[in-house]
């Protein structure tokens, strides 16, 4: 994979835009771990970039990948270090002449944002790059002064998963970690809404972007990928049934369960789960997510509502086993995706990884004589004259037909609804989440393995119509307890580079950590010096001990004592 | 390809063909036991999806079921509209695209007439819709 390295000979600051800080008159993104990125794309647009058929990503520091899941962790924490993390990227200033504030990238910063396109348009790029020697604004001391280059981006490759030559597999689990906010149009609200998952088919579409290896571009199109759920971070969440769309619990129930000491904080009555995800909606209390987001300004001005970064989303992909061979082969080499609207601005940008694969098991009967029929995804089912139908009769008929068993069961329960899929009221589908009851007419069990977790209807490749068949549980009583999706969970491509950048920047955070405390404690110890200060300023080594030992053992006290004595000069 | 009985269609009108590769929306006229139409020869070697020949008064519909492996077909008729009540015929207008809406002999609208009926429970469901112009 390719990428611009923009190294800063100078210190960098973009003009103030729509999505900035206010506060500042010039400035620089940063995301929500204290990252600065770069909107390469546009900033080379504005100085004359011609159109291109090739994708440029955000720029993010060199070794992103390997630091956002240690700057996780410290942020989850130490709250607030998110400044130190900005500390070693940003210098921020206040030129009271031109009551003006500043945030600017700090010279001999290296940059990288990935690029994947053509060769034609790569060259076509190169040539425009190396014309530019500057970004962004002059001013004072920030003279914009870059060095540009597109070369091979280290440590880009996904983590590798052990295949059996001997095993024949059926289905490849799969991991998107997203990197930027990511727009996934919901149908005709043009960026009003996102998808709270990314569809199947959008995942496909990703790999097959500028991917030159026509072979796996048509066996791309022949496998079926579902949609991408949000994740624990180990297991992808399935919707939640609109049979559970409102907690059924009734207020005398609550009241007795409160009496013997339940905590009212744990149960949550007339609960709307409508677009949410469980892991398990069988047991009584169920745990339940909904993917964070946020709104996104794109680059003419438009306000869009996105997936927030840092977050997981996970699927399968089913196919032929040499197939699926090649397929992890094709992500392992080339781990980056962009998905969804304004990706050429930047937004979509995400990770992927693989997560596990399933070989061809042979299943054991589930005999039952009441299941529930859960639609995982949007379901496209026709009826006789061609239009998609919407009724639960459609879904029982479809199950019957599969299973071979015409007029062998009857609707008990039905908790269905639909949707559009475009503007037009005839394009529409049972919506993800119905959930009918059934049971069989004659009350003989019939066997439900071969439908357990299948696909169904139309346009199954792209994602649509996933079910999962399950034995009929008397569960009317539910708890719900919302937990947050995880956050910055990825592991980093395994490599020695990503390990010590992980390793290095968490270093560098409590060595300013450090550095602040001791200027902190100067600056109380100068007080009592009353304007005095000596020359050989007396320094509280045993403390300073304790304090370093606490955050970097391996410093040299010295430096530390150093610090200590410019906290009192500074503060004199 | 799906075979298209010729005498359900109407013989001349236009026709909306979606294909493996793309979206054919031309006019088309039936003689001498064939469809003649221009932009057909684009898609010689592609799949064909789903087709809807129609015009002002009827549509024949043909839909490739990729759950059940066969064509559904559907003829829909102005006639049949009469015994439906009014109030139950919805009409949507929907703008084509500008390069087709920029040729003399393609109209700028469509007109889908979708059909409503009363369920047993007194809700209101689609039931059917036929394309016109």
């Amino acid at each position: 994979m390719l990428g611009i390295l923009i190294k800063t000979i100078g210190e960098l600051s973009l003009p103030s835009r729509v999505g900035l800080n206010s506060q500042y008159s010039y400035d620089i993104p940063i995301d929500e771990l204290g990252f600065p990125y770069l909107p390469i794309r546009q900033i080379l647009v504005e100085m004359g970039l011609p159109p291109l058929d090739i994708h440029i990503g955000f720029a993010h520091p060199q070794g992103y990948l390997g630091m956002i899941r240690e700057a996780n962790k410290i942020e989850s924490q130490f709250p607030n270090d998110r400044e130190f993390v900005q500390d070693l990227y940003i210098n921020e200033r206040f030129y009271l002449e031109d009551n003006c504030s500043v945030r600017s990238l700090k010279e001999g910063q290296l940059f990288c944002a990935p690029i994947y396109g053509r060769r034609e348009a790569v060259d076509a790029l190169q040539s425009f790059l190396s014309s530019i020697d500057h970004l962004g604004i002059r001013y004072k001391d920030i003279t914009g002064q870059v060095q540009l280059s597109i070369s091979p981006l280290e440590n880009e490759h996904a983590n590798i998963l052990q295949l059996n030559d001997k095993l024949h597999y059926n289905a490849l689990e799969y991991t998107v970690h997203l990197l930027t906010p990511t727009s996934i149009h919901a149908p005709y609200n043009d960026g009003v809404k996102t998808h709270l998952h990314i569809p199947g088919d959008g995942i496909r579409n990703a790999l097959l972007q500028y991917c030159e290896q026509t072979e796996l571009t048509s066996t791309l199109r022949q496998m079926t990928f579902s949609n991408a759920y949000i994740s624990d971070g180990l297991r992808r969440l399935l919707p939640v049934p609109l049979s559970l769309s409102v907690v059924k619990l009734d207020r005398d129930e609550l009241r007795s369960r409160l009496s013997i000491g339940k905590d009212p904080r744990r149960l949550e009555q007339d609960v709307t789960l409508y677009n949410t995800f469980t892991d398990n909606f069988e047991c009584p209390t169920m745990r339940y997510t909904k993917p964070e987001t946020e709104r996104i300004v794109s680059y003419n001005g438009n306000m869009h509502d996105a997936l927030r970064p840092g977050q997981t989303f996970s699927g399968l992909v089913y196919g032929p086993d040499q197939a699926l061979r090649h397929l992890a082969a094709h992500i392992q080499s080339n781990p980056r995706i962009s998905l969804g609207a304004l990706a050429e601005e930047g937004f979509g940008e995400a990770y992927i990884d693989l997560s596990g694969i399933h070989e061809d098991n042979t299943s054991t009967a589930t005999l039952a004589t009441q299941f529930d029929i859960v639609c995982l995804s949007h379901t496209i089912l026709l009826n006789a004259t061609g239009m998609p139908s919407c009724k639960p009769q459609a879904l029982l008929d479809e199950v019957e037909r599969l299973l071979g068993i015409q007029g062998q069961l009857r609707i008990t329960a039905a908790y269905t609804d639909f949707c559009n899929l475009t503007d037009l009221p005839v394009h529409r589908c049972i919506r993800a989440g119905s959930a009918i009851r059934v049971a069989t007419v004659d009350g003989s069990p019939i066997d439900i393995a071969p439908l357990r977790h299948t696909f169904i209807g139309e346009n199954q490749h792209d994602g649509y119509g996933e079910v999962m068949l399950l034995p009929a549980l008397n569960l009317y009583y539910r708890h719900a307890e919302k937990l947050p999706p995880p956050k910055y969970t990825m592991d980093p491509p395994i490599s020695y580079p990503n390990l010590s950048m992980g390793a290095s920047l968490v270093l560098s955070i409590l060595t300013l950590k450090l550095k602040k405390y001791v200027k902190a404690l100067a600056t109380l110890d100068c007080e009592e010096y009353q304007g005095n200060i000596p020359p050989d300023i007396p320094v509280p080594t045993e403390i300073l001990y304790e304090m370093k030992n606490n955050y970097n053992p391996n410093l040299d006290i010295r430096l530390v004592e150093q610090w200590y004595k410019e906290g009192v000069k500074e503060n004199a | 390809m799906h075979n298209i009985p010729l005498h359900l269609i109407p013989p001349q009108g236009l026709i909306l063909a979606y294909f493996s590769n793309g979206i054919l929306f031309d006019t088309y006229t039936v003689s001498e036991g064939r469809i003649h139409c221009q932009g057909l020869s684009r898609f010689a070697d592609d799949t064909m999806t789903e087709c809807h020949l129609f015009n002002r008064d009827t549509e024949y519909r043909a839909i490739f079921s990729q759950a059940q492996g066969q064509w559904i077909t559907a003829t829909l008729d102005k006639s049949q509209e009469q015994l439906i009540h009014p109030d139950l015929l919805y009409t949507q207008t929907v703008l084509v695209k500008k390069e087709y809406a920029t040729r003399n002999d393609l109209p700028t609208q469509l007109h889908i007439i979708n059909r409503y009926h009363y369920s047993a429970h007194d809700t209101l469901q689609l039931t059917n819709y036929r394309i016109s112009y």
